[in-house]
């Protein structure tokens, strides 16, 4: 049982709490192989099954054990389909494996991962593909939101999915998500420098640009106790008033997983974990194992996931917020002067602004004049309309 | 356990060479050279804290020379006074009155009671002359007869019986000690103050009656036969420099009590509070075997056990959630609190249907002799107390009530995320005492307490304590007595989640308890102190239904149902007094529960997990029908071994059974905990509990130390699956699991009652391990391993001192430091989806940072005029003087894509707070 985030919150407030940074020492460490695998019947994803071995915690406290977890390599992999067909993994580069372009999960069938990692044999259950229904609608809000534990609130807008399934419930859900936004630099650029003069050039084109980014986070939700079988508002990610993301017109795509039971609550119990422990009434966390055991040694434990999902996906676009300010990355423009050329400290190929009243050059953060440094692109994405 | 047994056998040889030392007065080492007796009187006082009280014109020419470094204040009072006819008093705690020369005693026969009108109703209050003069420093010492001399006979068993009041208000004197000094023949006033004292008609004898903070009584008793004799007790004279008598005194060595903790008004008083709220249950938390989880959460551990093994009792009252606001502050107030006794083993037989530890708490009955007012205003309450007599010396009306006065503290936080929230919280006390005219007694008592918690735009949690007791207590035959209580409560939770407007739900539920209980005790024969009684209890609960709640809900209603039990008893005890020095309590309690319809089950498929996807059937079971039935006997047996008058040694046994438990995972007792009934697959969990104890005290007993070890063994212990969640699902069986508890320690501990300086310390080394692994691999938590508890805190500290600066001044510390709580730990992360997740380790592998905090307080009292309408105080004190960041928890989170630790204080600074107290009448009213 786990009371609302905001009562703990009142709680401490109220009792000068405070929450800081903290890292125990742990000493022990459970080695321990980590399988996933997304299976569904979605046309635009390669299925890919990853293993690997989890990282000890230990590294969070400095020492010099690697954080990127070990690949697991020279798995043989397959999915069997409940008609016998099988689908063979290959590996294409360390601890992943993919199967062939093209082979998709079918509504109404049922599969099962079957891994062999050296001796031992790592098998999934049979799982039915169940499809998913459309999404209704999304919807957003402007709210407030805490980004990190200690930290001060943002404004922001947290998205809301809604949708409805006609087959008798319960139906159960998670929702994957990939932003797109597009964003401007401030400064118009007149001239380049080249590490001994300046020549007029505009950085007109590198000033618009278009991003994406994989929301991280697990959203799950389902209709369990619920007198329809259906979604309302169930909340999603939120983006925050900082950054370019809400800056001039932002694009959200929903990916819905139709999923089982199990599967929900492999993902809902790591979402437990990792966002909803702490406070005053916390529970106990507990190992969460997934649905992936191994069947020659049944002691050796494992963790994993092979979901076999129905995807629908539904996108949605929305420009600056009218609600909350916008707070951009800060943008300064530095004097550069007019005489002692050459400029020692401005770096070969800079861009460089100058002030025709007075003659005087200036320049900045090269991120304040090509948008394609902050990872976007100046291509428009194909699916981008216009408001 | 070794280990226990080395630290126990260390202090038991440390002990011995106080063996010797018979009488317990002081050895000094003096050296007078020819000095006058004032002299002599003034430097006792001066280096050895001897009170010598006497006349000066007694003493004119005395002179006193000595040289010894082995000597007594007596021998040399002998020595110099004896000569001259002056005879002397050892009152104890250091005090000696001297006689005056040539004493010519006067006795005057008071009332004389004959045995035979005991039941009739010619009573009159017994009326006492003084022995001596007026002198407010002289000692009173009343002669008085019991019984009728025309028939007295032959050495015979008789009874002394009466009631204990308080001269200046009429109250009943709890708790004082009624004894014949240099005999084990004592009794200690019960609750309505009355004690029944067993002697010997045809005797005479030295009687003292002594409570703490009241002038101590002495009586010259001749016993003809049985009868009553009613004492009024003086509150202690301001002007008397010092007199400290202390109930527990008795208690400590010679008593049966172990594992048993008694705190006063006056000690609940001097201890540091947290932001001006004084709380009998942080006062509690000081004692050795009693923790918390954490900082402001609701609920103890006693001796390693879940906070649904303790039995608050308020008058009677079972009092199912004990927290205001969260359990930041006690549903108790303060003022309207006499004390309470805290039994954490030797159980008394009448107690049962908890397996750790019994609170019993007792309130103020009101003022007999005139009306008083008093209160209290701190930051975050206030609070009001009138009594008044309804008739005088008869019959007390006793009204509290406590009350947040504003949200001010929450209104001034600047925060969004909880702007439009609300907090209140209130409690009421009411009470009525009668005494009747053969000392029977009536007590109506009514409690209520109340509180609400809102944020306007999730969530709302409200629930109330309501009960009432009636208590009878009379006398039956001459020997015996009898308490009769009727008993109902209620506690009611509301709980409101708008967190997500389409499953926005509202769940209400109660559980309801009446009780009758019936208990006698008396003398049956020399040298036995007998009882027995019965006690059953209706328990009904309401688990309640989750209610969508507001338009948009589509959440479908989900029944809790509804549970009845009766839960009864049987007990009988025998207190024996072997030898002078052997005593031994056997005692046991037979427990029955019957688990009643109206009801429905599940029944689960055969050789199959209890789990939902295992239900095979629904059973309606009707009202009334016992669905299942449990009973078993609880074994109560304790011995004490005195081996001389200031050092004992005691061992008990105990078996608890308990029938109704709280339904909570959470680390702390959250306000939403609901209740629930051992049922067909849920059994009643059950404990044995062995300890030891050794008690010694010091310096005429203004030290008490005591060293007690435990072991207890708990069975059926209830813990809950992972990741159970017990606010949606309403098949309980198949959430829980349950197992053995294994607990033990030892805690030593130290008090100073007397002097400038009082307080105590105690040092707890305590464990507390779980093991859940049933046959079945679903039965099993934490892979069948054993693991600590999550209230398993080794090492427990606590100091709490009071100095007494001047009359007006006294200033107050504790000191804090145990050893942080279990905790589970990630121990490696992996990624999902490129997101970063954890993978913990065992159940409570690791612990948080320990925990230390040190509190002061200073209070200062208004003038000190005996002449006065109200009397007010100043209560200034820090809690967590250092600002140290204590951890509550540590936990981790995924920020931005990484994993974060993360540490929450809950006092993370130094708080100050001050409050103001007021009351009617001069300093000296009670």
């Amino acid at each position: 049982m786990r009371l609302s985030s905001k009562i703990i919150l009142v709680v401490l407030v109220f009792s000068h709490s405070c929450i800081d940074p903290f890292l125990p020492d742990t000493t022990g460490y459970d080695d321990m192989l980590f399988f996933e695998c997304l299976f569904s019947d979605d046309t635009s994803q390669v299925t890919s099954l990853s293993i690997s071995r989890s990282v000890p915690m230990l590294t969070m406290s400095g020492n010099n054990v690697s954080n990127i977890p070990a690949k697991i390599r020279g798995a043989s992999a397959r999915i069997d389909r409940n008609d016998g067909e099988q689908y063979i993994f290959t590996e294409t580069e360390p601890g992943l494996y993919v199967l062939p372009n093209g082979i998709i999960a079918e509504i109404g069938k049922s599969y099962k991962l079957i891994v062999h990692v050296e001796q031992e044999t790592f098998e999934s259950q049979f799982q039915t593909l169940i499809e998913s229904p459309p999404i209704d609608t999304l919807t957003y809000n402007a709210t407030l939101q805490r980004l990190t534990e200690d930290g001060e609130a943002y404004q922001g807008y947290r998205f809301y999915i809604s949708s409805n399934n006609n087959d008798p419930g319960p139906s159960y859900y998670r929702w994957d998500m990939n932003a797109t936004f597009k964003y401007t630099v401030p400064f118009a650029a007149t001239h380049t420098w080249d590490g001994r003069e300046v020549h007029p050039a505009s950085n007109r084109d590198l000033r618009t640009c278009w991003k994406s980014k994989n929301i991280l986070g697990i959203f799950v939700g389902n209709s369990e106790g619920l007198a329809e079988n259906k979604i309302q508002k169930a909340p999603l990610h939120f983006e925050s008033q900082y950054g370019d993301a809400l800056s001039i017109r932002y694009s959200l795509l929903v990916k819905q997983h139709a999923i089982s039971e199990s599967v929900w609550s492999f993902w809902n119990s790591l979402d437990k974990l990792v966002n909803q422990s702490g406070g005053l009434y916390e529970t106990q966390p507990f190992r969460v194992e997934g649905n992936i055991h191994c069947t020659t040694n049944p002691e050796l434990f494992v963790a994993g996931i092979f979901e076999v999902s129905g995807v629908t996906e539904k996108r949605i676009f929305l420009n600056q917020p009218t609600e909350f300010e916008i707070i951009p990355v800060n943008c300064t423009l530095d004097t550069i002067g007019t005489e002692d050329l050459p400029w020692y400290r401005v770096p070969v190929g800079d861009w460089i602004t100058e002030d025709f009243s007075s003659g005087e050059f200036f320049t900045s953060n090269q991120k304040c004049y090509d948008c394609t440094q902050k990872g976007g692109t100046t291509v428009k994405p194909p699916f981008w309309i216009h408001d | 356990m070794r280990q226990i047994w080395i630290i126990l056998f260390t202090i038991i040889v440390l002990s011995i060479p106080a063996l010797g030392q018979e009488s317990d007065e002081a050895v000094m080492d003096l050296d007078f050279n020819t000095v006058s007796f004032k002299e002599f009187a003034d430097i006792l006082q001066e280096d050895h804290g001897v009170f010598i009280f006497y006349k000066s014109e007694w003493t004119q020419g005395i002179s006193i020379s000595c040289e010894s470094d082995s000597t007594t204040v007596s021998k040399l009072l002998d020595q110099f006074l004896k000569p001259r006819g002056i005879n002397f008093v050892y009152r104890g705690n250091k005090q000696y009155f001297l006689t005056g020369p040539e004493l010519q005693i006067d006795l005057e026969k008071i009332h004389v009671v004959n045995p035979h009108q005991l039941n009739g109703d010619s009573l009159n209050r017994s009326t006492s002359k003084n022995y001596f003069g007026s002198f407010s420093y002289e000692k009173t010492i009343k002669k008085v007869v019991i019984g009728d001399d025309a028939v007295k006979q032959g050495a015979r068993k008789s009874f002394l019986a009466g009631r204990i009041t308080n001269l200046s208000n009429g109250e009943s004197v709890i708790g004082a000690t009624v004894v014949v000094p240099g005999t084990n023949l004592g009794a200690i006033s019960d609750a309505d103050g009355s004690y029944l004292l067993p002697l010997e008609s045809g005797e005479t004898y030295n009687l003292v009656v002594s409570c703490l903070g009241m002038e101590s009584e002495q009586f010259l008793l001749e016993m003809n036969g049985s009868g009553n004799l009613n004492i009024e007790m003086f509150p202690k004279l301001i002007d008397m420099k010092e007199v400290v008598v202390k109930s527990g005194e008795h208690h400590n060595v010679r008593g049966m009590q172990m594992g048993f903790q008694r705190l006063g008004q006056k000690e609940i008083k001097s201890i540091p509070v947290v932001m001006g709220e004084r709380d009998i249950l942080k006062v509690a938390n000081m004692m050795p075997g009693i923790q918390t989880v954490g900082e402001g959460s609701a609920g103890f551990n006693v001796r390693g056990s879940a906070s649904d093994q303790n039995l608050f009792l308020l008058n009677e009252i079972p009092i199912l959630n004990t927290g205001h606001f969260f359990g930041f502050f006690s549903a108790f107030n303060p003022d309207m609190i006499s004390g309470f006794n805290l039994y954490k083993s030797n159980f008394p037989v009448e107690f049962g249907g908890r397996l750790a530890s019994v609170f019993e708490i007792s309130t103020r009955k009101g003022n007999k002799k005139k009306f008083g007012a008093r209160g209290s205003l701190s930051p975050v309450t206030g609070s009001l107390l009138l009594e008044t007599p309804i008739v005088k010396d008869k019959s007390s009306f006793i009204f509290s009530v406590r009350s947040t006065y504003s949200d001010w503290i929450l209104n001034r936080l600047d925060d969004a995320d909880i702007y439009e929230r609300n907090a209140s919280f209130n409690d009421m006390m009411a009470g009525v005492h009668l005494i009747g005219e053969n000392n029977d007694s009536w007590q109506v008592f009514a409690y209520r307490s109340k509180d609400k918690f809102a944020l306007s735009t999730s969530n709302e949690y409200r629930y109330e304590n309501l009960g009432g007791s009636i208590i009878y207590n009379r006398q039956v035959f001459s020997s015996w007595s009898m308490k009769l209580a009727l008993v109902a409560s209620n506690y009611q939770n509301y709980q409101l989640n708008k967190e997500q407007a389409s499953r926005a739900f509202e769940h209400e539920f109660n559980v309801r308890s009446q009780e009758i209980k019936v208990n006698f005790s008396g003398y049956p024969l020399a040298g036995h102190k007998t009882g027995f009684g019965a006690n059953i209890i209706l328990h009904n609960l309401n688990q309640g239904t989750i209610n969508p709640y507001g338009a948009e809900s589509i959440l479908s209603p989900i029944s809790f149902g509804k549970e009845n039990g009766l839960e009864y008893g049987l007990h009988a005890f025998d207190e024996i007094s072997i030898t002078d020095k052997l005593s031994l309590y056997a005692g046991i309690r037979y427990s029955l529960f019957n688990y009643l319809g109206p009801n429905e089950s599940y029944a689960y498929a055969d050789n199959k997990a209890i789990e939902r996807d295992n239900i095979i059937d629904t059973i309606y079971h009707p009202a009334g029908k016992n669905i299942q039935h449990y009973s078993g006997p609880e074994y109560r047996l304790s011995m004490n071994y005195v081996l001389t008058p200031d050092l004992s040694v005691k061992m008990s046994y105990n078996k608890m059974r308990q029938y109704l438990f709280m339904l909570s995972n959470t680390a702390a007792v959250a306000p939403t905990d609901r209740w629930k009934l051992t049922d067909q697959y849920i059994t009643p969990p059950v404990s044995d509990q062995l300890s030891f104890g050794v008690y010694k005290n010091f310096n005429s007993s203004s030290f008490e130390t005591s060293a007690e070890v435990y072991y207890k063994n708990s069975s059926n212990i209830i813990e809950y699956k992972d990741g159970a969640d017990l606010a949606f699902n309403p098949v309980i069986e198949t959430l829980v699991l349950q197992g053995n508890q294994k607990a033990w320690g030892i805690e030593l501990f130290i008090k100073r009652n007397a002097g400038r300086f009082t307080g105590w310390a105690s040092y707890t080394y305590a464990r507390s391990l779980l093991t859940v692994n049933g046959e079945e691999s679903w039965q099993k938590i934490n892979q069948g391993l054993t693991y600590p508890a999550n209230y398993d805190k080794p090492h427990a500290f606590n100091f709490v001192g009071n100095l007494k600066i001047s009359r007006r001044i006294s200033l107050a510390s504790n000191v804090v430091y145990n050893s942080g709580r279990p905790i589970t730990f990630p121990t490696g992360f992996y990624y999902v989806d490129g997101y970063q997740v954890i993978n913990y380790s065992q159940r409570n592998e690791y612990r948080v940072p320990d925990y230390f905090r040190v509190d002061l307080s200073l209070s200062i009292e208004g003038n000190l005029k005996r002449e006065k309408a109200a009397h007010g105080s100043w209560m200034f004190s820090v809690y967590n003087l250092t600002g140290r960041k204590n951890p509550y928890s540590v936990y981790f989170s995924n920020d931005r894509g990484q994993i974060k630790g993360y540490r929450l204080s809950v006092y993370g600074v130094p708080i100050f707070t001050i409050s103001y107290n007021f009351k009617l009448g001069n300093y000296a009213v009670e």
